[in-house]
């Protein structure tokens, strides 16, 4: 089972995101959040530090999925991720989905049991599923 | 569209897994016209060239194709923590299962994918249509209507 990583500018916006995506995920995925600025949670941005220990605190053998918003949250995760050492980072993802679409997904598909490249994938595939078909 | 007359259909059905197989199992040769009528032969050649009709063969012979109509009788509709229980159980078979939304006129979509059932923006009282194809798909089938 993999753990996932919710990065997000806002603390609140990872706090709800985090939320959602447990409440799709079973009891073994392990989730953490990373919103805001390390020393000013209240101030919007994104820290490198913070999303190394989300990371080390979900650490599992299967790998992690890191999902963003936007900008510099990707450029921090990878920060974090050239922080990790080597053969942890192998087994760390960012993945190219969507926050919202793709943390849901991919909570779901991590507690299907599914490995690593597989949950981000099918995260990612969020990025071509409309929300509904117009003229329905 | 061509379709494939019962007597062509029984004859077939022991070997319909595998095209190569229905040749050489039947001693299908042009020689034996007295065996196969030609109406048989051209209709032979027209499954072992068409890769899709062979398919439809073999589903139609090895795996089941179930489908059923349910009602949302949920107030809140198909919503996502409910669809979140919808995909988990489909997951769970080897069949390809899909559902549509009858009142909405919708698409088909696939039931292993939270975000395509959310497209089906199914409310109480919406009637949707559940189908599944392969070995499972009856078994798949009474898992998920059990859910609406």
């Amino acid at each position: 089972m993999i753990g996932l990583v919710i990065v997000s500018h806002s603390a609140k916006l990872a706090q709800g995101v985090y939320e959602l995506a447990a409440q799709m995920a079973g009891d073994q995925v392990g989730i953490s959040q990373a919103g805001g600025l390390a020393d000013d949670c209240e101030a919007l941005g994104t820290d490198a530090q913070k999303i190394l220990s989300a990371i080390e605190e979900v650490w599992r053998q299967d790998g992690v999925l890191v999902l963003m918003d936007v900008g510099s949250a990707v450029m921090s995760a990878e920060m974090a991720l050239e922080m990790l050492p080597e053969e942890r980072r192998q087994k760390c993802l960012l993945s190219n989905a969507p926050l919202v679409e793709g943390a849901i997904v991919a909570a779901l598909h991590a507690g299907l049991g599914e490995p690593l490249q597989a949950v981000n994938a099918a995260a990612e595939s969020a990025l071509s599923v409309p929300k509904y078909c117009r003229g329905q | 569209m061509l379709r494939p007359s019962p007597r062509f259909l029984c004859r077939n059905t022991a070997v319909a897994s595998d095209q190569w197989l229905v040749a050489s199992n039947c001693r299908f040769w042009p020689l034996e016209t007295d065996y196969w009528q030609l109406s048989d032969f051209i209709l032979f050649l027209y499954i072992l060239m068409t890769s899709d009709r062979k398919f439809q063969m073999e589903n139609q012979f090895n795996s089941s194709n179930h489908s059923v109509v349910v009602t949302v009788s949920d107030p809140l509709g198909l919503h996502l923590r409910s669809g979140k229980d919808v995909a988990r159980i489909a997951s769970q078979f080897q069949a390809q299962i899909t559902a549509s939304n009858l009142s909405r006129n919708s698409g088909v979509v696939d039931m292993k994918s939270i975000l395509q059932l959310m497209q089906l923006q199914a409310r109480q009282g919406h009637d949707l249509r559940l189908a599944a194809s392969g070995p499972d798909a009856a078994a798949a089938i009474a898992a998920l209507c059990s859910l609406f």
